[in-house]
């Protein structure tokens, strides 16, 4: 009795989810459109948001920073008239490119040091500039492409010494847009 | 003690040592062969015995060698107590050959294999250093050299990057391949919240940051609150290599006392040469985290 009971519910189980089924698949006439007969197909978005966190956790950002070597190199010699290194540079700049594949836009800032608005660094004759170095990326989802610009690094002078040294560590800010 | 007496057969096919002293004697399966009624369980046997064994027991009882034996045998000069069958072999000992006795009946001869397990537990010994000698020069070999710039230690709360939840706009390219960078230079991807908590009583700090498998260089992270135009630092990460997502930072010992509240805050990432160890002399600032303290 138990067992004829039992299969008689689950006929009747996949017989409700067989008909839920061709209910659901019917065809529209009126559109040719196949979906539910009533109602729209809708969906929603859950954003990702932890309460207990502030800011608004839907929003990720994605920023890549991409740079050329910022290793110049001098090849010159003593020129002691100059009381100077005369030569040439292995390259006199070198590109930091910063692309923005958020949905939203990003402003950049860079500068030497932990000081904003430093764009000149200078040490043993030798001065490094930034070029480009306060621009807006705007959203990937705007653009319907990630944005990129560069950051130029550039050098010049002479170095009074004859051993390598570090210049500066470029700073890349990288802040919301108001 | 009863003397028992050693009879030399022409047909012994063994020489066995015992106490110093070699001893023509039957191999077992030459005992079979030539005395098949001879049951080897049967035989009495005879073995050589230490000094403790022979010296008397405390009290003037007797030793244990007049215990346990029932007579001598002479091999040589020496003499070897037998005993009753099976009745008195320590662990170690085997039968190792059959002596006929004058009186017709036989002995088995009885000899430790210490040696063996010695000598086999030296050669194994020696194997074994051997193979951790061999192992650890060979490993020796495989690790890569050592970095003139040590990496900072990888972080221990790191998570690996499934991919597939970049940034919003579909940013950090997960899935594929490293970013093609110019030769000694570099190219990291970020993909971060804005929003950090702090949990004062566990110490622990959520936050959102990625590095996705896009980068070619790993990255260190700091937490840094913001006031008055000063930055303390709160939380510094170990090194996330390209490919982990770090989601929960541990207070530094020396962070600055903080009360329940929220504050402004910024990350301050750098990035380091997976290869070479060398920090990269670029850097970034991500300003305008959000930073709740809770207690």
């Amino acid at each position: 009795m138990k067992k004829f009971l039992s299969i008689a519910m689950i006929l009747v189980m996949m017989l409700s989810l067989s008909l839920s089924a061709a209910a659901a698949t019917q065809l529209d006439n009126s559109t040719g459109v196949t979906g539910p007969l009533t109602g729209d197909v809708e969906i929603s978005i859950n954003p990702l948001d932890d309460p207990e966190i502030p800011g608004d956790d839907s929003v990720v950002y994605a920023v890549e920073l991409v740079w050329q070597s910022l290793e110049f190199t001098y090849t010159g010699k003593w020129d002691p008239e100059e009381v100077a290194y005369t030569g040439t540079w292995d390259k006199t700049s070198a590109n930091i490119d910063v692309t923005n594949s958020s949905n939203k836009a990003v402003d950049i800032d860079a500068y030497f040091g932990d000081t904003p608005n430093t764009t000149v660094a200078e040490s043993n004759g030798v001065r490094a500039t930034l070029a480009n170095f306060d621009f807006r990326l705007n959203a990937a989802s705007d653009m319907g492409v990630a944005q990129t610009k560069a950051i130029t690094v550039s050098v010049n002078g002479a170095p009074k010494v004859t051993t390598g040294f570090t210049l500066a560590t470029v700073n890349v800010l990288i802040s919301t847009v108001d | 003690m009863q003397p028992f007496h050693y009879s030399l057969k022409s047909d012994y096919d063994k020489r066995v040592r015992m106490d110093g002293e070699n001893i023509l004697c039957y191999s077992a399966s030459r005992l079979k062969s030539m005395h098949p009624t001879v049951d080897p369980k049967g035989c009495k046997e005879a073995r050589s015995y230490s000094k403790s064994e022979k010296k008397p027991a405390k009290g003037g009882g007797p030793s244990r060698y007049e215990e346990k034996t029932l007579g001598e045998m002479s091999i040589g000069v020496k003499k070897v107590g037998i005993s009753a069958p099976q009745s008195n072999m320590p662990f170690l000992y085997k039968k190792v050959g059959y002596v006929c006795l004058e009186d017709g009946s036989f002995v088995a001869l009885c000899a430790s294999r210490l040696p063996f397990f010695a000598i086999l537990a030296t050669l194994t010994t020696l194997l074994v250093v051997g193979v951790i000698l061999l192992s650890s020069l060979l490993g020796s070999v495989e690790e890569p050299p050592a970095l003139d710039h040590p990496l900072p230690p990888i972080d221990n709360n790191l998570v690996p990057d499934e991919g597939g939840s970049g940034g919003s706009g579909g940013g950090g390219g997960d899935g594929q391949g490293p970013i093609e960078s110019p030769e000694g230079g570099g190219a990291v991807s970020m993909i971060y919240t804005l929003g950090a908590k702090i949990t004062l009583s566990t110490g622990k700090i959520n936050i959102h940051f990625k590095n996705p498998r896009t980068s070619n260089h790993s990255v260190v992270t700091e937490l840094y609150i913001v006031s008055e135009g000063r930055e303390y630092l709160v939380a510094r990460s170990g090194l996330i290599p390209a490919g982990y997502g770090l989601y929960e930072l541990n207070m530094s010992d020396n962070a600055p006392g903080l009360s329940e509240g929220t504050y402004e805050g910024m990350y301050r990432v750098m990035y380091y040469d997976p290869m070479t160890g060398i920090r990269a002399n670029v850097q970034s600032d991500i300003a305008d985290v959000v930073v709740a303290v809770k207690p």
